[in-house]
């Protein structure tokens, strides 16, 4: 059985529980108001106001005037986070990190010494509420995807178990968004089939959903099933990292695409460096508006987490593979894999001025990120900076 | 050729010169040792085109004469004889003939024209150096050269001479790998001429004079000769001869941070014992730690998803702003290895940049890179 633990307003969580004052009140932890920051995390109090994070942090105080805004501290949520990882892995090595505030938990096998899985669950949820002080909700099914549904769905404070014998009873009234990755476009485009509940989404030939979106539609077609084949992988043995984007109209110039790709790199790239992980080869991904997909890669003499050096790749790629009369594009993606597993990485004393710079880049724009979330800060020339 | 030559001293001169004797077939003459009777002495000459070691031991010469013989051979059949005198003879057609007591060996040679001629021993420019001085230059640099580094030149010691006035001067080895650098210096005597560049000795080259200086007992003190090409050393009546490499090394001058400020002291004993501790549990790959700077204190860590995590804690002094960042746990170990005070010194720029550990009485710094955390 597989966990998925997902904290309740993480960080707002944390200051509501170092700060006694701030009980009761809704907190917001983000940019400042007055600037042009984002919400990092809004505690309960203030999601009753219709504040929710990446909102513009100006938009959430005049919808919660009241509220009190903070601003993050990564550093230290992490550490927290740390705590709470040391937690799970008293009851299994098969932990995998998705953030600092969730997690998923492989507890096959570890019955015998712990208790069936729900006694796992709920002992999880008491140490994080008695020894770190914080509210967690946790989901239990068979497979990754049911877990993180049940555990989205019970929030705050959320508990529930799917049983294998349970599973279609669960999924069959849930609205299609409910499934990890149906974001606006995909719930679009059901809605015109009139598909709305994982029931409908059930119902139809696998085919017609692999007509609509292509691999994606038999993966959804999987999911509606209740059926998820991903294992649990734990941080150190992580393969490949990647990051795509569906755009909400097709695009046919280069440039927007271009940009795209420069803001997925970017975040790749961070993600890596996260991990403490570099890689040596860079992949691209460009769906186009008949779904025809195609995937381009290249191998590098030496693994990098430099972005700019996972840029140059990746843009490469994307210019020649992208041919000069091609059909509308609806996704790109850019991922890199043959990771060099988590260790830190030997500096070099006689590195060109260049690459010296570079690594100094980056080494400043994480530290900015991890002070001030990931949308602190973008490379010109990204997406967002349009 | 007829001498005889008491067995520890033809072993002993065997032994000196195996570090160079081919040991794959590709140039058969290669893999045997040149022996030369002549005067009271016979000499043992090895090479391997680069470097090329040459002793020469009292014996008995009855008929002076040149042979040839595999090394190996020759050093299995001495190594077995009983102590006592030994006989060779050469007989016609290259063979040898090797007696003690009632063993005998007959075995084939080679003909000695077709070993390469040792290089010329002569030079204007000879340098005295004191053998205690040339062992701590060669200590102190030699574990930061490359091994088998794809950048050639790293796998050699640079070595630069400077004069300070008429017959004196200074002796500078400089090595690296590319992550960590060591330099350190002395004073000599001799003749030479100025050069910028310096010169740049091969690995194998350091690590056989630093072989013949331990094994020392030689009279006077040893010289380096410059020649074409070539350096020359020679203790007594031992010499190796080695080509210089050539190209272009690194300008470390500019891996020398200049402005690190923060210094934090620890007691070398301390820090060692912690960095062997810690570095138990590091990935065996990288041997990477974290070092963690603190008020009064550093924290070493390490952790491997496989096995663990360890920790301990340093006292310093240190009362500036920490930080934290990551080391090849044996790149400390290596540098701590060459230093001669009880304190130890770490200058830091920040978590990113160069360390630099120097002991200016002792004409010796290095620097090491951090790994990125």
């Amino acid at each position: 059985m597989i966990l998925h633990v997902d904290m309740d307003a993480f960080y707002a969580s944390i200051e509501e529980r170092d700060r006694p004052d701030l009980r009761g009140k809704p907190v917001i932890v983000g940019g400042s108001p007055k600037g042009r920051g984002v919400v990092a995390a809004a505690n309960y109090k203030a999601r009753a106001f219709g504040v929710h994070s990446a909102m513009p942090a100006s938009k959430a105080r005049r919808l919660c005037p009241d509220a009190i805004f903070l601003p993050p501290r990564i550093n230290y949520y992490a550490e927290v986070s740390e705590k709470i990882q040391n937690i799970f892995k008293n009851y299994t090595p098969l932990v995998e990190p998705l953030s600092l505030d969730e997690a998923f938990l492989d507890v096959t096998g570890c019955e015998k010494l712990f208790g069936d899985s729900e006694a796992i669950g709920k002992r999880i949820k008491q140490e994080i509420k008695e020894e770190i002080g914080l509210c967690a909700s946790v989901g239990i099914a068979p497979n990754k995807f049911l877990a993180k549904v049940a555990s989205d769905l019970g929030k705050p404070d959320g508990f529930l178990v799917v049983k294998l014998e349970d599973i279609q009873g669960f999924l069959d009234p849930l609205p299609v968004g409910r499934i990890w990755g149906v974001g606006k476009a995909s719930d679009r485009v059901l809605a015109q089939k009139g598909i709305r509940t994982i029931n409908q989404l059930r119902q139809q030939p696998r085919q017609i959903l692999h007509e609509l979106f292509g691999k994606w539609g038999d993966q959804l077609w999987e999911f509606a099933h209740g059926r998820d084949g991903r294992e649990v992988i734990p941080d150190h043995e992580i393969k490949s990292i990647s990051n795509e984007t569906t755009f909400e109209k097709n695009l046919d110039d280069f440039d927007p695409l271009r940009s795209h790709i420069v803001a997925l790199t970017e975040q790749v790239a961070w993600r890596l460096r996260r991990h403490n992980l570099s890689a040596r080869t860079v992949e691209i991904k460009i769906r186009f508006a008949d779904f025809k997909t195609i995937t381009r890669s290249q191998t590098l003499p030496k693994a990098t987490h430099t972005t700019q050096v996972l840029l140059r790749v990746a843009l490469d790629l994307l210019k020649t593979n992208l041919e000069k009369k091609h059909p509308p594009v609806r996704l790109v993606g850019m991922g890199v894999s043959h990771l060099v597993s988590g260790e830190l990485i030997q500096g070099e004393l006689f590195l060109d001025e260049a690459r010296q710079k570079q690594q100094r880049i980056d080494a400043a724009t994480d530290l900015i990120r991890s002070k001030y979330g990931e949308s602190a800060l973008k490379r010109g020339g990204g997406e967002a900076h349009k | 050729m007829k001498v005889k030559i008491n067995r520890k001293d033809l072993l002993s001169g065997i032994q000196r010169v195996q570090g160079v004797v081919e040991r794959r077939n590709t140039m058969p003459i290669l893999t045997h040792i040149l022996m030369e009777a002549e005067g009271q002495s016979i000499s043992l000459f090895a090479t391997d085109l680069e470097v090329g070691i040459q002793g020469s031991y009292a014996a008995e010469v009855i008929e002076p004469g040149r042979v040839t013989v595999s090394a190996r051979k020759l050093h299995e059949i001495v190594r077995e004889f009983p102590e006592g005198p030994v006989l060779i003879t050469a007989q016609p057609n290259h063979w040898v003939v090797l007696e003690s007591g009632k063993s005998y060996f007959r075995i084939v040679g080679l003909p000695p024209e077709e070993f390469p001629v040792s290089p010329s021993t002569q030079s204007e420019e000879q340098i005295k150096i004191n053998p205690t001085l040339l062992s701590g230059l060669i200590r102190r640099t030699l574990f930061a050269t490359g091994e088998n580094n794809p950048q050639y030149i790293l796998n050699g010691i640079l070595i630069q001479l400077e004069k300070n006035g008429e017959g004196e001067g200074l002796i500078r080895f400089i090595a690296t790998d590319g992550h960590r650098l060591a330099v350190s210096e002395g004073k000599v005597s001799g003749q030479w001429h100025d050069r910028d560049a310096g010169i740049i000795l091969p690995k194998k080259a350091v690590l056989e004079i630093k072989r013949a200086l331990d094994d020392g007992n030689e009279a006077g003190e040893p010289q380096l000769l410059i020649g074409e090409n070539q350096l020359i050393y020679r203790w007594g009546t031992f010499v190796i001869t080695s080509r210089l490499m050539e190209g272009e090394f690194p300008n470390y001058k500019q891996a020398v941070p200049a402005s690190n400020t923060k210094k934090v002291s620890a007691q070398k004993d301390d820090f060692e014992g912690g960095l062997r501790r810690v570095s138990i549990l590091a990935r065996e790959k990288t041997s990477a730690i974290k070092f963690s700077l603190e008020e009064g204190r550093i924290i070493l860590s390490a952790s491997n998803p496989e096995m663990g995590e360890a920790n301990e804690e340093i006292e310093t002094p240190y009362e500036g702003e920490g930080f934290s960042t990551g080391f090849n746990a044996r790149y400390l170990l290596d540098a701590l290895s060459a230093l001669q005070h009880e304190e130890v010194t770490l200058e830091f720029k920040d978590a990113l940049s160069p360390c630099l550990i120097r002991e200016e009485s002792e004409g010796f710094l290095t620097v090491i890179m951090p790994m990125r955390v």
